[in-house]
């Protein structure tokens, strides 16, 4: 048997030295959040906030929009999907999937301030949005061609006004399709006779909320709202549905327009497949998701 | 061994894409797909047309504006501006080639569309405002291998052409430019290939909509903007996927077209 040189033994000895460790490496802990951009502020807020009372953990937040985030929680890519849609509106495979509502975030019609119209009726801005309205003028306003600003296909804002306002009727064919609600927002400001939809939060100087029926977009009436929400895989490591459960109750939700729901309101708004009690905002109540989709009830209480 | 790396590369971009590719295309139906007008995925639709439709579109519109200016710049530079003067002139259409896209898309976002909407009356957002925008960016791209294609032809041959008696137009008529071809019609070639890779600066002012339409100053799409439109909604393995990597399969045929297209030039030149 050949003898072992000395400095082979040397590296051995110190291999197993390093494996015989007994200590257990608490090594740092990284949530991958992903989704919805109207919530990255917020949820890299609290992300921030987590991390100094849970020294090791580590919360990297990004945008992408809410069907990527739900896609990739489903498929594994990250621990947390944000999202102000349901994975029942969407294909997404989602019986794995569990959640925690925020809250809901109302998505507001607003206008560019020169179109000389601060009100319509719901029947209008449906005609407004699928582009059967060519002038302003047709609803006692500037002379002003109408100008339809919508987002992307995966937007929870576009989900919500394509499922509500719109009953399935498809938009404008000759609508400017934006990436974000700022672009949104931008474009409508900036665009002469724009008609647009964004989230609470981007309505700014610059743009004017639309009325709908006599009701607001702050309004506790509101009919547009986006089921907000922070979904993960069962089985889930403690530390992923402890920070979904901390971001849910955070106090900051309505800094960032997240608010109650309205229950029972019959809009459709908030749909949602929902598994046992506890559908306030902040009731740390997890809701299983997937199977039949069915009415989320009663106010949530952020 | 990095070219090997480089081939290597491409081959399985070109396969991974073709795969799902083929996928989709035996699956819905080559016509419907690559002919097809209407892009509804969550309706199972995959018309492909209008983005393609777009990319023509904008790649025509960019070539049409980067041909005249940017043989105007080189020759301007090349044969008309004082020789002390010439390497200012270079280094600064150098410098505007490497102008990020994105600051060009900003530029178009806040001076092309305002000036489409002003005498159109319409959004602005077209495919007009990207073919503009994008021919405003490929210009100095043009310019500079043009010009280097100008500087190239023998100052013997032109001198030849004064002594016989030619004024400078009709040398650079006659003689400057037909000799510098082979090299104009690279320069053109390779702005054309920028131009249809383009994404951003075109996605800031197309407008994104998926409709192949014959009025130009309407919002449309492209290739690369419906590459990034749908990346991040459907993922791989799904029919939506499948039909994203269709769209880079198709960017890197095209690619691979006009390569040929300009070996063959460079083959068959005088």
């Amino acid at each position: 048997m050949r003898a072992v040189r000395p400095w082979a033994a040397g590296i051995l000895l110190a291999l197993l030295a390093l494996l015989a460790d007994g200590r257990a490496h608490a090594g740092p802990y990284a949530i991958r959040v992903m989704g919805a951009t109207s919530l990255t502020a917020l949820l890299s807020t609290e992300a921030a906030h987590y991390s100094r009372g849970h020294p090791g953990i580590t919360v990297h937040v990004t945008g992408g929009g809410s069907v990527a985030g739900l896609y990739a929680v489903a498929l594994g890519h990250v621990d947390l999907g944000a999202a102000d849609l349901l994975p029942a509106w969407t294909r997404i495979p989602a019986a794995d999937l569990e959640t925690v509502r925020l809250g809901c975030l109302a998505v507001a019609l607003v206008v560019h301030p020169g179109v000389g119209v601060d009100r319509v009726s719901a029947a209008s801005a449906r005609r407004l949005f699928a582009g059967r309205i060519a002038s302003w003028q047709e609803l006692g306003g500037a002379d002003a061609n109408v100008v339809v600003v919508i987002r992307a296909p995966g937007s929870g804002a576009r989900a919500v006004i394509g499922r509500t306002l719109m009953a399935g009727e498809a938009y404008a064919r000759s609508a400017v399709v934006q990436l974000s609600n700022g672009a949104v927002y931008r474009t409508v400001a900036t665009t002469p006779g724009a008609i647009g939809f964004v989230e609470a939060g981007f309505v700014r100087p610059g743009v004017r909320p639309l009325g709908l029926d006599g009701r607001r977009y702050l309004g506790r009436d509101w009919p547009y709202q986006a089921p907000v929400g922070l979904y993960w895989r069962r089985g889930a490591a403690w530390p992923v549905t402890d920070f979904a459960r901390y971001a849910a109750r955070s106090p900051l939700r309505g800094r960032y327009g997240i608010r109650a729901c309205p229950g029972g309101s019959g809009t459709g708004v908030v749909h949602g497949p929902e598994n046992g009690a506890g559908s306030g905002v902040g009731s740390h109540g997890r809701r299983r998701v997937g199977g039949d989709a069915g009415r989320l009830g009663g106010l949530e209480r952020i | 061994m990095a070219a090997a790396v480089l081939a290597a590369m491409l081959a399985a971009l070109a396969a991974w894409s073709g795969f799902d590719a083929l996928t989709l295309l035996s699956r819905f139906g080559w016509t419907p797909v690559l002919l097809g007008k209407t892009w509804a995925p969550e309706s199972g639709r995959f018309g492909l047309l209008p983005y393609l439709w777009g990319s023509v579109v904008v790649g025509v519109l960019a070539l049409l504006v980067a041909s005249g200016l940017g043989l105007a710049l080189a020759l301007a530079v090349g044969r008309r501006l004082a020789a002390w003067a010439r390497p200012a002139a270079r280094g600064g259409l150098t410098a505007f080639t490497a102008v990020p896209s994105v600051i060009l898309g900003w530029w178009g976002l806040n001076t092309v569309v305002p000036w489409i909407r002003s005498w159109t009356h319409g959004p602005g957002f077209s495919l007009l405002a990207a073919g503009l925008t994008v021919g405003a960016m490929i210009t100095p791209t043009l310019a500079v291998l043009a010009l280097g294609a100008i500087e190239g032809v023998p100052a013997t041959w032109e001198d030849a052409s004064d002594a016989l008696g030619a004024d400078p137009d009709q040398t650079l008529m006659h003689l400057t430019i037909p000799a510098a071809s082979p090299g104009l019609a690279r320069a053109v070639l390779l702005a054309t290939g920028r131009a249809l890779a383009e994404t951003m600066a075109v996605q800031m002012v197309v407008g994104s909509q998926a409709v192949a339409s014959l009025a130009l100053d309407r919002p449309g799409s492209t290739l690369t903007t419906g590459i990034l439109m749908n990346m991040a909604i459907w993922p791989p393995g799904s029919p939506g996927g499948d039909a994203v990597s269709l769209m880079a399969l198709l960017l890197l045929l095209g690619a691979w077209w006009l390569s040929r297209q300009l070996r063959q030039w460079e083959g068959g030149r005088p």
